[in-house]
């Protein structure tokens, strides 16, 4: 057996090599959980991140549907157009033909923004477009009909003061529904409305009615 | 007499003289109950030994609320009791060298039972299961209260009555009735 200094050092030296076995295994747990929490920290941030760019993504797409019935990736999905007034009434479902009908309100909602300010050749006072529209006011836009033909609305283009309803209907039920009436496209969906020049609307009730 | 409390207080403090009148007053003794378990004095010696370096390792651990034998003694149970747990291989000693373990507890026994009525009760100890032993040591030899007892033995103080009881009267079978007034 072991005399008392002996004992005394054996027990000083033990508890020096606990307490140093302590703060190395104190060290390595902050050396593993450190990196640990900072990993999580950022894989958390970047999937939030993600999932709110999602979100707007598909808010967006809302939106944009909304609006226009923007077509997805897998091409135009309306299949069937209709277009009414006190007056007349049409409806088509060639799809082609819708398409292009859809490709010219599209159009004019992406050049002529109604809500722009005066870089565009519109006026956001809507009862000057009638007065604007008059033939013998337009410069260089083409080819007008005299007032007779233009009121009736029968002949080459729509018909002044009256108010058209266009529709178009997806196979999903899907629907996007503007108003025409003299020269101002609305979205009843936004309420966003745009100036249609005459040659889009010439185009316009070309295909139509043609 | 706190059994070395104001001693601990004052190696917290920073007094490391008092961690010898600790040793010098608890060690032996210590090596002496630990023995009762693991029946081997240099085994008992090392886990004496790692007792006493859990108070320097853990010194708040140890409240005050108990004596510091007490706590000692606690400490040297459960580290004895994981000895016996985990001790695999009954050493084999030589002959040769069984003397001089003999001796050694021999010379451990005469000091801590300088009285001779304690060295034949602790000759009959032998005889009876483990817990009646080591209650009978903390009680008789060691000088703790039963509650002391009880907290060492992580039991209620009832139970140590029953042990100490029971004990009791196996002790009176072996000594005899002169035995009997050893105790």
């Amino acid at each position: 057996m072991r005399n008392f200094d002996e004992r005394k050092a054996e027990i000083f030296r033990r508890s020096e090599k606990r307490i140093k076995e302590r703060k190395r295994n104190r060290n390595r747990i902050l050396a593993l959980c450190v990196p640990l929490c900072l990993c999580i920290a950022i894989l958390s941030v970047i999937y939030l991140s993600d999932m709110m760019i999602s979100s707007d993504k598909s808010n967006a797409a809302e939106d944009m549907n909304m609006a226009g019935g923007v077509e997805n990736s897998s091409g135009f999905i309306y299949t069937s157009f209709e277009i009414t007034s006190t007056k007349t009434a049409k409806s088509d479902t060639d799809k082609q033909n819708i398409e292009n009908i859809y490709n010219i309100i599209q159009s004019a909602f992406t050049v002529n923004d109604y809500s722009d300010d005066a870089e565009q050749e519109t006026t956001t006072d809507k009862s000057e477009f009638p007065q604007e529209q008059k033939p013998s006011t337009q410069k260089g836009e083409g080819v007008l009909k005299d007032e007779e033909n233009y009121s009736t609305g029968l002949v080459e283009s729509f018909s002044k003061g009256v108010a058209y309803t266009l529709t178009f209907t997806a196979d999903n039920g899907q629907k996007i529904v503007y108003t025409l009436c003299d020269n101002i496209l609305t979205n009843e969906a936004t309420k966003e409305s745009v100036f249609v020049t005459e040659d889009q609307l010439k185009d316009l009730y070309t295909k139509v009615f043609t | 007499m706190d059994n070395g409390a104001s001693s601990y207080r004052r190696f917290l403090n920073g007094d490391e003289s008092a961690f010898d009148e600790i040793m010098k007053e608890l060690f032996d003794n210590l090596v002496f109950f630990i023995d009762r378990y693991v029946h081997d004095i240099h085994a008992a010696e090392d886990i004496a030994i790692d007792a006493f370096s859990d108070l320097v390792v853990n010194k708040h651990r140890y409240n005050f609320k108990v004596t510091l034998k007490t706590y000692l003694f606690m400490l040297g149970r459960s580290r004895a009791l994981n000895y016996i747990k985990h001790r695999k291989v009954i050493n084999f000693v030589e002959l040769t060298e069984a003397d001089n373990i003999s001796a050694e507890q021999e010379t451990l026994e005469e000091i801590i039972l300088a009285d001779e009525r304690k060295r034949v009760v602790n000759n009959a100890l032998n005889s009876l299961t483990d817990d009646m032993r080591v209650v009978v040591h903390l009680i008789y030899f060691e000088d703790l209260s039963y509650d002391e007892a009880a907290k060492v033995m992580k039991k209620n103080r009832k139970q140590v009555d029953n042990l100490l009881y029971r004990a009791k009267g196996e002790l009176r079978i072996i000594l005899g009735k002169d035995g009997e007034l050893l105790l």
